[in-house]
């Protein structure tokens, strides 16, 4: 059945989220940036709306409710979809999880043997870590009380995290999942960061579109002069395109990564476009959308990155069957 | 959540439409392409067509029934027309019916012009018919306020002058619908849809076109002299402009329509330059250059996935009898170039051999482009897009 209906269930989250999205993250959002954290008020809150928890394995929720709260968090300040919850993305999906703060990342080049991790993560966009899951592609590694350091320099973007790297040498790892497991963990990240990208694009469009009707020059707003409107059509067609692209992707890991790979794609030259419409003014911090643009890019270095989805879309591609093809 | 699951009422329509495009549109498209000339009028194709009992006004076009409430026309519309586009658009196209003249006919007809145009001359299956709709002029294409065909009342005629040129269908057509102002002063305002039938005095069909694709199908210039036709052919008579709205609203029906055969023309493509991969290298690709080649086939169907998504969703918020127009020209904006990226890809993939004429991926190339034209182009749509969203004006 060709269906795009939102169900209520889906609806009302999305609009709690945008809520709170709206009254306590948007106005704040430089002082949180600043601040490189948000207040435990504020966490507090997030609960009292119902909305904590939702990358536990048992909040009863399924894959579109929780990309329906994260994409419509990330319009407000995409770090929130990160570091509002103690688990972060693709905890869903694993059982038995520690207590305490984690991450889930993917292993990049972490070598993992006779039960020991070495290597080193650059960044992970947390302010502590009290357990870390390595997805791989022999499995998923969990590592208690991972050695991590805060970072001494600032990222490109999602500041409101935090920040640490993390330092393995011999670091004992437990096997919590095989291959299939981490492939399904890693594919819910995926689509997460894909929703956060978008979510965050359509922002800096929706900021780009309402200054471009007010801003006027040679005598009338900028949107009305065809080669600004033309751009702004083609942003929104492209957010429009993308968003499908990545709620019709679950259930094929191939397309996952495809759309992931696509909506770094689409997010990227939307913020860009959208700093570039208001023109200098773009540029300063007066203005959210050279935020937006820094943190798609820190989104998109997640979850071994797009050019790594780009790598895997490549190579289940001939085996994908297309919708149309009958049995 | 998108459920993009096709159940068995859509599989059974596309399993009708791939018999047809495998023993008829493919090889008659085929034919047509290499001889440079439009399927015959007399092609025995068109016969076997019509006894099939299909209706391309029904499985093509899509409705916009009132009324009703949530259907599935729209859907099983869409789905049909990408997989005809799939197997020959141009084969498509030719196929006998009223095509694009049949919703102003449906929309502003009255009772007796419906039987007239739409009925009886489609009713005797062993003689193809068609219709045929002309509004473009050489120097009015998207803007159609500025056509100078003219229609001067005359007791109980109308006296019709002017050139319309790519016409589908126009040389072999029964009837034309054909926009004509009466009020040049008036824009769109002034404009009527008139029903020319052949043989009226005055109404001669010109060239047919040579064009870079879509050889299969009729293109053709037409001319109109001092052509008398008479009233009861005007569609629309005695209403106001809501009827001629109505008649452009049949628009975001047939934008996605049209946005989703390109995506099937940029399917067959993809599909054989998978093939081909799969054929020299398999799965694993061993060389950078294979890698490489299963990149770009990725980066395409990536944007020809998207590009369906938007056609199915404007098809299924008109099923829902929601405003459809934003998601149209998403869908028209789209797609196109999505589909064109996607046979150049297979063009990159076939190598020197993809370049021959013989082969059918050059051909959905060369078939593939006026899709970003016809129906709207796609600066056209952008206009759409930046009046509804961003309150671009009307004139400058």
């Amino acid at each position: 059945m060709i269906d795009f209906t939102i169900t209520e269930e889906e609806q009302l989250l999305a609009d709690t989220a945008r809520r709170f999205g709206d009254e306590h993250l948007r106005g704040p959002e430089r002082d949180h940036e600043k601040a490189q954290a948000y207040p435990p008020a504020l966490h507090k809150l997030f609960g009292e709306m119902g909305l904590a928890g939702l990358n536990r394995p048992d909040a009863g929720m399924d894959a579109t409710h929780r990309q329906a709260v994260w994409g419509a968090l990330a319009e407000a300040d995409p770090s929130a979809a990160f570091a509002m919850d103690p688990i972060g993305p693709g905890g869903a999906l694993i059982e038995g999880l520690p207590a305490g703060i984690g991450a889930i990342c993917h292993q990049e080049k972490i070598v993992i043997e006779d039960g020991k991790a070495t290597g080193h993560l650059g960044w992970v966009p947390r302010s502590q870590l009290d357990w870390l899951v390595l997805v791989g592609a022999a499995g998923l590694f969990l590592i208690e009380a991972p050695p991590h350091t805060v970072l001494d320099q600032r990222t490109c973007g999602l500041h409101a995290c935090g920040g640490v790297e993390v330092h393995l040498n011999q670091s004992p790892v437990q096997t919590i999942g095989d291959a299939t497991q981490a492939q399904a963990v890693l594919d819910e990240c995926r689509l997460i960061a894909a929703t956060v990208m978008v979510g965050a694009a359509r922002d800096a469009h929706n900021a780009a579109a309402q200054y471009a009707q007010e801003r006027v020059a040679f005598g009338k707003p900028i949107a009305h002069h065809q080669g600004l409107a033309f751009q702004l059509a083609d942003a929104a067609t492209d957010l429009q395109a993308a968003q499908l692209l990545v709620e019709a992707s679950a259930g094929s890991s191939t397309l996952v990564a495809n759309a992931h790979a696509y909506a770094d794609e689409v997010a990227h030259r939307v913020c860009e476009r959208s700093v570039q419409a208001l023109g200098g003014h773009g540029y300063l911090y007066d203005h959210r959308v050279e935020k937006r643009m820094r943190d798609v890019r820190a989104v998109a270095a997640l979850y071994g990155g797009s050019i790594l989805s780009e790598h895997h879309a490549a190579t289940g591609i001939l085996d994908l069957i297309d919708p149309l093809e009958l049995s | 959540m998108i459920d993009t699951q096709l159940d068995a009422g859509y599989e059974n329509v596309l399993r009708m439409i791939r018999y047809v495009g495998e023993h008829m549109l493919r090889p008659a498209g085929l034919a047509a392409d290499r001889r440079g000339t439009p399927i015959p009028v007399d092609d025995p194709m068109f016969l076997e067509w019509n006894q099939t009992g299909l209706s391309f006004g029904a499985v093509g076009m899509g409705k916009n029934s009132q009324g009703e409430g949530v259907t599935r026309i729209n859907r099983s519309a869409i789905l049909a027309a990408e997989e005809m586009a799939y197997w020959d658009q141009g084969a498509c196209m030719s196929l006998p019916g009223p095509g694009l003249g049949g919703p102003p006919i449906r929309i502003l007809g009255t009772e007796s012009q419906k039987q007239r145009f739409l009925i009886d001359p489609f009713e005797d299956k062993t003689k193809p018919a068609w219709g045929a709709y002309a509004t473009t002029e050489a120097a009015a294409g998207s803007d159609v306020a500025r056509i100078q065909t003219t229609a001067v009342e005359d007791g109980d005629h109308y006296i019709i002058n002017g050139n319309k040129m790519f016409i589908t269908n126009g040389g072999r057509a029964s009837w034309v619908v054909v926009f004509a102002t009466v009020d040049p002063s008036a824009g769109r305002a002034g404009q009527r849809a008139f029903v020319v039938e052949k043989g009226t005095p005055g109404f001669t069909v010109g060239r047919i076109e040579k064009k870079m694709g879509l050889t299969a199908s009729e293109t053709a210039t037409l001319f109109f002299e001092n052509c008398r036709v008479p009233k009861e052919n005007v569609l629309g008579a005695g209403q106001d402009k809501s009827g001629f709205k109505a008649a452009m609203a049949t628009f975001d029906i047939t934008r996605p329509m049209v946005a989703v055969m390109a995506v099937g023309i940029g399917r067959c493509a993809w599909n054989r330059a998978a093939e081909i991969a799969r054929e020299a290298f398999g799965a694993q690709p061993t060389s950078p250059i294979e890698q490489a080649m299963l990149q770009r086939l990725a980066h395409a169907r990536q944007r020809l996935d998207a590009a369906r998504l938007l056609c199915w969703r404007a098809a299924w918020k008109m099923d829902h009898k929601q405003p459809n127009t934003i998601e149209a020209s998403m869908a028209k904006v789209y797609a196109p170039p999505a589909a064109l990226n996607a046979t150049k890809v297979a063009m990159d993939v076939c190598g020197l051999a993809g370049v021959r004429n013989d082969t059918l991926v050059e051909k959905c190339f060369r078939d593939v482009k006026v899709f970003d034209i016809f129906e709207g182009t796609g600066e056209v749509q952008r206009i759409v897009l930046a009046r509804r969203l961003f309150g671009y004006p009307r004139t400058h």
